[in-house]
């Protein structure tokens, strides 16, 4: 097995970290730090400290000490210039003085002074680069258990046999690759679990995610976990597991003491070197001091031995002076001697790994027996086990300790916050823990907390002078330790819908417009023309002169059935809907309480206790919602179905739309026999359809529904029969404007979340006579009384057809806004739809509209631009 | 003829079709031997669109023999039945045959696939055999209806016909790593023998 | 926001799955007085604590129906149809 870094090839063993190959390749410098760009090295060894950050395949922030060695990993240093072992930037630590805590605040008090250095301070200071364009993927799943457990070591072993020992469904969490916990380096703390393993590993009803990290624990016992490579294509898969109860058993991690020097290269807590030795048969260094007490230090001082490194004898935390040496360690100054090493082992402080538990609400209360603060006050679906409890552990030195400010006795290795820094920030009056977190981003930084935040207590409580459990803790807030946006992102699946035409429209070269989820021909090219304004330019002469053809499949189809359905449709609509006669169509518009537009179509009447509705497309779902929650709790018989997805339906259009539909239905669809808004139930080309003679483009035309499955039979049957009359298929852009002629308006286009049907020209569809409807108190004073504007008709003088949102002027001052605009090619000049003072909704009244910057005169017209009389559309 | 949503597919992924009840559907994807392999080993999925589906708003279930009811809410049942039913089922209530991509899922690991898509439980105990339910799958509302199909088990899912192409294709992406594969006709009746 | 919504058909699904439909309040008669529609136009209890609300299960079974959630642990108590409660004032 064999990875690169920086370019050069590196060989890991089978169980290798990436961390662990570097190492025992000699490798001993893993980052820079974030602001002095001192060198560091392994520290925590367990995921938990920023040290080994490193850039692996592409993505930055890895933390290389948990990661797995594999083949052909392509792993890069971060943050270093121009490498790990000499960089230029480590001369900051000389100008330490010029950078004191809160330097940010003191130096760029003026916005111009910050905008200039900005560029090269977010270089100097940053955390690796993010990917362009990242390789692999991310996925999610989803899983559910009865019981949660997180930790895999011999508490957490405990309690998923029991669990599922009571018949409970138990998934198991762990984030290393083996199960076990501390007992696989920590060899002489107690015996590896290998019974309890093999019990859970064989258990029906226990699961094991090894190798996966839990993040976060949210609303709801749901637990965020990330699996890293769960297959060949994925990156990382983040699982959703939701469990009715969770037990946490993630036990203890280490946190550093504080002295001079604490972050030289070759400073490590015990239980990296412990995992070096034991799980990957690697001596720490040649020579080591320890610092530590007790029978832990002993432990540790017992495994470097019978690894072959020579030991001084231990050495007690306060007895420890300072740490020694340019880029890495060479020497540990305690109770006045001088203690040659390469490496210092650090017992350090055992610290309950409890955020999830916090961020379930429980408490941490300080416990100086122990040494640490220990959660209580548990919510009931949670519970705790193991080391995580405080149990079993002792104070590894005392807490508050003495602490004497230096500028390189680092409490936080993450931002190189020092005990001088932190001192200082008290000095200044941040003395409130979580006005000293937010002024030295101490706890802030990658490690979330892990290695400062106990330190940092310690300091606050100590200057203050007040406990540790008066100091308390920060907030634990997921994500801990940090996840990639790429797994909290997923999978791209953005879902898109096709209407049942979608690949007619394709083959006859369709532009698409995204309209939500729905893709819709935006116009057509042509072997003539793919451009734009030409294309839709003949489309729409097509429509105006002979026949044209436009999928509407789009368009919210619902039927209404039951005996009380007409009921419910007069109570939501603002017409009434009982009286309409079979074999009719009606227009239909929707207002809330405010009486507020918020949806119109039409509602078809096809039996006595059937209707048929359609609503604009975005709205659909709003509508289906709207009546079901007025249904709701009425005890009234009504069937709404959402019938959208089942219809193909077209609108054919034009002065011989009659012609080519005659040629395909045995219909009387002469002017009499098939009147404007009525609707039948035939077939067309042998397909059963509804068809309804409206028309929103303002032409003989029918709206005709057929199963979705029959859609293309029926386009290519009606492309076919049109051909004679040179009928074209017609595009969003070509229908706008045509409706654009007709000033029909498009609810939340021309409309907005303000607009009563009276301001937007209905008036005729409010039948404030019926006893009650959505809107009606807020409708029943007369459509003629004073309002804010009016939607009206603007003729453009010149060629510039303004943008849709340009403003409307009167004597120089913004008075209003176009909601729609386009050119006219039966006006011959830009028209537009407007919102306008009421003053000016005046036939022939003059504003002026802004075009790029111009004012430019419209006259107001209240009549439709094209066939204000109808005659056309009811021919 | 009447065509699937994802005609434009199967004919790509060089299907054979066969006729069944005015409709086109894929008979084969090359062998069916080897799809009906890999949904017993792993998961296959076949677009059974054109199975009858017919909504129904009733105080008590529909009586229908030729079909099988399932309960989508209060008072709210869905008739699934054989594509010739179609026109006797939909005597009960709307029929929503057009209107639904069908797809039935099955094999060992298809619980796994909808994990991924999905997070309402799946499991025997939550949802055995003969159950409905609905959720979002790949953000797209859909009925999932267990019915297993001799010891495999198998999901009918039915989502709105025009978001058929988009259903399909996450499905068949998450479940690569599990063997899935698109099945036709003939395969998804040997995993019944 | 993660928490559980026990919908009555659907049983307990992510809050994702649902619409929130608002404070449960009572419409005005047609006839009430201006006060009245006021009053239900524009004020809401906003309670920090248990209220009934109206929601929709979009995702799952499209009913709507209420809840007793407390807005500040948003712990739902329980989730109940309409009809089987008071029934909602008569269209």
């Amino acid at each position: 097995m064999r990875f690169e870094f920086n370019g050069t090839p590196v060989e890991a063993r089978p169980g290798d970290t990436v961390a662990s190959a570097l190492y025992r390749a000699g490798q001993r410098v893993f980052s820079r730090s974030f602001k002095y760009h001192r060198p560091r090295g392994l520290l925590c060894g367990a995921g938990k400290c920023p040290n080994c950050l490193m850039q692996v395949d592409g993505v930055p922030n890895v933390r290389v000490c948990v990661t797995p060695a594999r083949d052909g990993l392509v792993v890069r240093h971060q943050h270093a210039y121009p490498s790990l072992d000499f960089d230029w930037l480590s001369l900051a630590q000389r100008f330490d003085a010029f950078l004191p805590v809160g330097w940010y605040y003191k130096t760029f008090r003026s916005h111009a002074l910050w905008r200039a250095a900005e560029p090269f301070i977010r270089r100097a200071a940053g955390l690796g680069v993010v990917p362009a364009d990242p390789a692999g993927e991310y996925e999610h799943a989803f899983r559910q258990a009865d019981v949660a457990v997180i930790g895999g070591g011999p508490s957490g072993l405990e309690a998923a046999l029991a669990h599922a020992g009571a018949g409970s469904e138990v998934v198991l969490v762990d984030d290393q690759p083996e199960l076990g916990g501390h007992r696989r380096y920590r060899k002489r703390a107690g015996p590896e679990p290998t019974d309890l393993i093999a019990r859970v590993r064989s258990h029906p009803a226990i699961s094991v995610l090894a190798g996966a990290y839990c993040f976060g624990l949210y609303e709801g016992n749901l637990l965020g976990v990330v699996q890293p490579a769960p297959h060949a294509r994925c990156r990382e898969r983040l699982l959703h597991l939701r469990a009715a109860h969770v037990v946490v058993a993630t036990g203890v991690y280490e946190a550093p003491l504080l002295f001079p020097n604490n972050d030289l290269v070759g400073v490590m807590l015990s239980t990296a070197a412990q995992r070096l030795i034991h799980l990957h048969g690697l001596p720490p260094g040649k020579r080591a001091a320890v610092i530590g007490r007790g029978v832990r230090a002993e432990e540790v001082l017992a495994d470097l031995r019978s690894a072959g490194v020579e030991t001084h004898l231990l050495i007690a935390p306060e007895e420890v002076e300072r740490a020694e040496g340019a880029a890495s360690v060479s020497a540990l100054r305690a109770r006045g001697e001088r203690f040659p090493c390469d490496v210092v082992v650090v017992c350090g402080h055992l610290v309950p790994d409890a955020g999830l538990l916090s961020q379930a609400g429980a408490r941490l209360d300080w416990n100086a027996q122990v040494g640490a603060f220990c959660p209580a006050g548990l919510p009931p679906t949670m519970s705790a086990a193991g080391e995580v409890t405080g149990a079993g552990l002792s104070a590894a030195a005392p807490l508050p300790a003495p602490v004497a400010p230096h500028k390189r006795a680092f409490v936080c290795v993450c931002t190189d916050a020092t005990t001088q820094d932190l001192c200082d920030a008290l000095g200044e009056g941040f003395d409130h823990m979580e006005t000293l977190k937010r002024y030295t981003t101490t706890t802030m930084g990658p490690c979330q907390g892990r290695m400062c935040q106990l330190n940092a207590i310690a300091v606050c409580a100590r200057q203050t002078g007040r406990g540790m459990q008066e100091t308390g803790v920060t907030t634990s807030r997921p994500p801990n330790p940090g996840v990639t946006l790429g797994a909290l992102a997923g999978p791209r699946h953005h879902p898109i819908r096709r209407t049942p035409l979608h690949h007619q429209h394709a083959d006859r070269g369709a532009v698409w417009l995204d309209m939500g989820e729905w893709k819709r021909p935006r116009y057509y090219r042509t072997a003539a023309s793919s451009d734009e304004t030409t294309c839709v330019r003949a489309e729409y002469a097509a429509v105006r002169q002979r026949v044209g053809l436009i999928d509407v499949s789009t368009l919210g189809k619902l039927e209404v059935r039951g005996r009380d359905a007409g009921r419910l449709l007069d109570k939501v609509y603002t017409h009434r809907f009982s009286d309409l006669a079979v074999g009719r169509a009606r227009y239909a518009t929707l207002c809330d309480d405010h009486g507020i537009l918020l949806d119109d179509g039409t509602i078809s009447r096809l039996a006595e206790d059937r209707y048929f509705l359609t609503t604009t497309t975005g709205n659909l779902d709003f509508v289906e919602q709207w009546l079901l929650w007025w249904l709701a709790g009425t005890g009234q018989h009504v069937h709404i179905a959402n019938v959208t997805g089942g219809l193909a339906a077209v609108n054919l259009a034009g002065p011989l739309a009659r012609d080519t539909l005659r040629k395909l239905t045995a219909l009387d669809l002469g002017s009499q026999a098939f009147s404007y808004m009525a609707c039948r139930q035939a077939e067309v080309a042998g397909i059963p359809a509804i068809l309804l003679r409206i028309g929103f483009v303002g032409e003989t035309g029918w709206e005709i529904h057929v199963p979705a499955e029959c859609g293309p039979d029926l386009w290519d049957a009606l492309l076919d029969a049109g051909r004679e009359f040179g009928i074209r298929p017609f595009g969003v852009e070509a229908q706008r404007l045509l409706r654009l002629e007709k000033k029909h308006v498009i609810i939340g286009v021309d409309t907005d979340a303000l607009t009563t049907p009276y301001e937007a020209g209905l008036n005729w569809v409010v039948r404030r006579e019926k006893e009650d409807f959505i809107g009606r108190h807020a409708l029943s004073g007369s459509p003629r009384s004073p309002r804010r504007e009016s939607l009206v008709g603007l003729v453009v003088e010149g060629e510039q057809t303004p943008e849709d949102g340009s403003a409307v002027m009167i004597n120089g001052r913004p008075a209003g806004r176009v909601t729609s605009a386009r050119f006219s090619p039966h006006v011959g000049a830009p028209i537009a739809l407007a919102w306008a003072p009421e003053a000016k909704a005046v036939e022939g009244a003059r504003v002026e509209v802004r075009i790029r910057g111009r004012a430019v005169t419209a006259r107001v017209t209240l009549e439709a631009f094209y066939d204000p009389e109808g005659a056309r559309l009811r021919a | 003829m009447r065509q699937s949503a994802l005609h434009r597919w199967h004919v790509a992924a060089q299907a054979q079709f066969l006729e069944a009840a005015g409709w086109q559907v894929p008979a084969h994807y090359g062998d069916p031997e080897p799809e009906a392999a890999a949904a017993r080993a792993g998961a296959g999925l076949a677009d059974l669109s054109n199975l009858a589906k017919v909504d129904v708003c009733a105080t008590a279930p529909p009586a229908a023999a030729s079909a099988t009811c399932w309960v989508l809410g209060h008072r709210h049942y869905l008739l699934t039945g054989p594509p010739e039913e179609r026109a006797a089922l939909a005597e009960h209530g709307i029929d929503v045959t057009s209107v639904f991509a069908a797809f039935l899922l099955i094999g060992p690991r298809s619980r796994d696939v909808l994990g991924k898509l999905s997070s309402v439980p799946l499991a025997d105990r939550s949802f055995p055999n003969g159950a409905a339910t609905q959720t979002s799958v790949a953000h797209v509302h859909t009925t999932i209806l267990r019915q297993d199909r001799r010891t495999l088990p198998a999901f009918l899912l039915l989502a709105a016909r025009d978001y058929a192409g988009h259903l399909w294709e996450a499905i068949l992406h998450a479940g690569q790593e599990y063997g899935l594969a698109p099945i036709g006709g003939e395969a998804a009746a040997r995993l019944e023998e | 926001m993660s928490f559980l919504i026990p919908c009555p058909h659907c049983g307990p699904r992510s809050v994702y799955e649902f619409r929130f439909g608002g404070e449960a309040r009572k419409r005005p008669a047609p006839e009430a007085d201006a006060a009245a529609w006021a009053e239900y136009l524009h004020v809401r209890r906003n309670a920090a604590g248990v209220q009934t609300e109206w929601w929709f299960h979009r995702a799952g079974c499209r009913q709507w129906f209420q809840a007793e959630r407390h807005t500040v642990t948003n712990h739902v108590r329980r989730a109940f149809r309409v009809e089987e409660e008071t029934g909602r004032d008569a269209l």
